[in-house]
């Protein structure tokens, strides 16, 4: 890199944590920021969401110090990063941009290798790295090498920034909106391939999107950001039971578009005569909640109260089988939902004292109102 | 006269020692011109508060000082305090001036062109600011300059011609010297034309070839 000085790797390894405390920031008189506080557990990734002006991004310019907050403290690892040289604590950081992050003067190597020259690979490392890093985000390392941003679709270019910023290995990684101006069906293969990488490289993430359906299918947690004050903060479920009674979420999570989220009696729950219901845990599957979503497979999803537990019921030809990692439990014609829940109890402490008079939250479509028994009238 | 022999043995030879410092007036002023150009532009966009007033004060006073005026106060004027140029010298400090000053104002608009993005990004990868100019504002914002600067290149070509008047026997000097000795006018500023047509032709190749061989695969400059 011409133009020292500097190379050298980041400030830290790991983080165990990152704490935001009463963070303020004001543009002009515009206050973009209010009096912000949340905390991030190292491996966790946070989905900031919230409208245009809602202080996502500037949140995150904050965190590696392209702004500089006007009051409050961030701190990572416990130090605040105020002590830190801005220029080495961003080597620490990978940050990704929607669509203008690439230099278009650069090829794909060169755009890939800046945070290696900067962090003083040697000419092997950062070659070998390179391919290594083409093939993390399936671009193959041959064909794509020296090509210029110009010459790579819109995915393609999403991709080459995604491994450019985690090229240095940062232990935190910052994303904003980096698939936003991606079609959709690009977004989705994107999406579902940055799950893998995420498993695969257990990054500490902070993601910026204004589309509910990636916060709900990437984030660990999801932090709903209102006018610069944190507005809501939780699990995607919590977000959505949250929701029915909020109405600004209600808005935001669409809720009235995509799915119902009720609260229905157990007794409520039960299959027609006649059909097979299909359950599988969802608890650690992010896909088959997506799938239901996009009406891929048709089904209810089921989520105990208080519990990571959450359950797909299937319609009679058990359509989504395979989409789940857990396996797919049929149940015989007849069968009451309390039944097919009683069979997860062995799983859940909190499944096996359910009872009739117990009540469950259901997202639900709006056409499989009939696997309730009363015609939905949940 | 045989103005044949006119040609051969007086106007050419005499016109080629001219075309020679004209090239070497060229040569000097148009790579300091370029560079002091940057800093300019580079100063004047990121510089400091005290930076960005005396670039913007050097480029308004040299885009707005007439060169001739200039060349005069460097050659006639600096002697009375005590300060000596040959011609050739004081030719090539106005020129570069003048060059440098407006090379600086299409490097900056060219700077400004280049999307905020690009700075932040190379920020954001623990570039520092230096580095983010040389490595990534600059290659952008100079092959965007290439038509600006282009054209203030090709200006200098012919805006050499002014050394004449401060004695310096460039091309235009050489043709004058010629024509009042022969009284050949006509004949010989044509010809004189003709010569640096032919010099701005090959710096207009010269120029369209770096442009091509520059220019970023698939990037259309909108």
């Amino acid at each position: 890199m011409k133009g020292s000085p500097g190379k050298g790797a980041g400030l830290f390894h790991r983080v165990e944590s990152l704490d935001l405390i009463r963070v303020s920031k004001w543009f002009l008189k515009t206050n973009a920021v209010r009096d912000l506080s949340f905390s991030v557990s190292g491996g966790e990734l946070i989905a900031l969401i919230g409208g245009s002006g809602s202080g996502k991004t500037t949140t995150l310019r904050m965190i590696n110090r392209l702004i500089e907050p006007d009051a409050g403290q961030i701190l990572i690892n416990g130090v605040p990063i105020s002590t830190l040289d801005p220029i080495y604590l961003r080597r620490s950081i990978g940050y990704v941009i929607q669509q203008i992050g690439l230099f278009p003067h650069m090829s794909v190597q060169e755009n890939i290798s800046i945070p290696l020259k900067l962090g003083g690979y040697t000419r092997v490392d950062i070659q070998n790295r390179i391919d290594e890093l083409l093939e993390l985000v399936s671009l193959s390392p041959v064909q794509y090498r020296d090509r210029r941003p110009a010459e790579l679709s819109g995915g393609q270019q999403q991709r080459v920034g995604l491994a450019r910023a985690l090229a240095a290995d940062p232990p935190l990684l910052l994303m904003d909106e980096p698939f936003g101006a991606l079609d959709p069906l690009l977004r989705r293969q994107l999406q579902e391939e940055f799950i893998r990488i995420k498993r695969e490289l257990r990054k500490t993430i902070l993601f910026v999107t204004h589309d509910i359906d990636e916060a709900l299918l990437l984030g660990d947690r999801i932090a709903v950001l209102q006018e610069g004050t944190l507005y809501f903060l939780g699990n995607p479920q919590d977000l959505l039971i949250t929701a029915q009674q909020d109405p600004y979420l209600s808005v935001l999570t669409g809720g009235d578009r995509l799915c119902t989220m009720r609260s229905v009696p157990v007794s409520m729950l039960a299959v027609p005569a006649g059909d097979v219901i299909y359950c599988t845990d969802l608890s650690n599957s992010i896909r088959i909640r997506d799938a239901v979503r996009n009406k891929e497979v048709r089904g209810a999803v089921l989520s105990l109260p208080d519990e990571k537990l959450r359950i797909l019921l299937l319609d009679q030809e058990g359509n989504g089988n395979g989409i789940s990692e857990s396996p797919v439990i049929r149940f015989a014609p007849g069968t009451t939902v309390l039944e097919a829940l009683s069979r997860f109890s062995r799983s859940s402490a909190r499944a096996a004292v359910l009872t009739e008079s117990d009540a469950v939250q259901v997202i639900l479509l709006e056409d499989l109102i009939g696997l309730l028994s009363g015609g939905g009238s949940a | 006269m045989d103005q044949i022999v006119f040609l051969t043995e007086i106007l050419f030879p005499a016109l080629i020692g001219g075309t020679v410092i004209t090239l070497e007036l060229i040569a000097v002023t148009a790579p300091i011109g370029l560079l002091l150009g940057i800093a300019i532009a580079v100063g004047r966009t990121y510089g400091s508060w005290t930076i960005v007033e005396i670039c913007k004060g050097y480029v308004i006073f040299f885009k707005g000082c007439p060169l001739l005026l200039l060349l005069f106060i460097l050659y006639f004027g600096f002697p009375t305090i005590g300060i000596t140029f040959t011609a050739f010298t004081a030719a090539v400090i106005g020129f570069i001036c003048c060059n440098s000053a407006y090379n600086s104002e299409y490097i900056r608009g060219a700077m400004l062109s280049v999307q905020q993005g690009q700075l932040i990004a190379a920020k954001a990868l623990g570039m520092t600011k230096r580095q983010a100019i040389i490595n990534i504002v600059l290659p952008q914002a100079l092959r965007r300059a290439i038509p600006g600067i282009s054209n203030e290149f090709i200006y200098l070509i012919k805006y050499s011609s002014l050394a004449y008047v401060i004695t310096v026997i460039e091309l235009t000097g050489s043709a004058k010297q010629v024509a009042t000795k022969y009284f050949m006018y006509t004949e010989t500023f044509i010809i004189v034309a003709l010569f640096y047509l032919a010099i701005v032709t090959v710096a207009t190749i010269g120029i369209n070839a770096i442009e091509k061989r520059v220019a970023i695969p698939g990037f259309v400059q909108k």
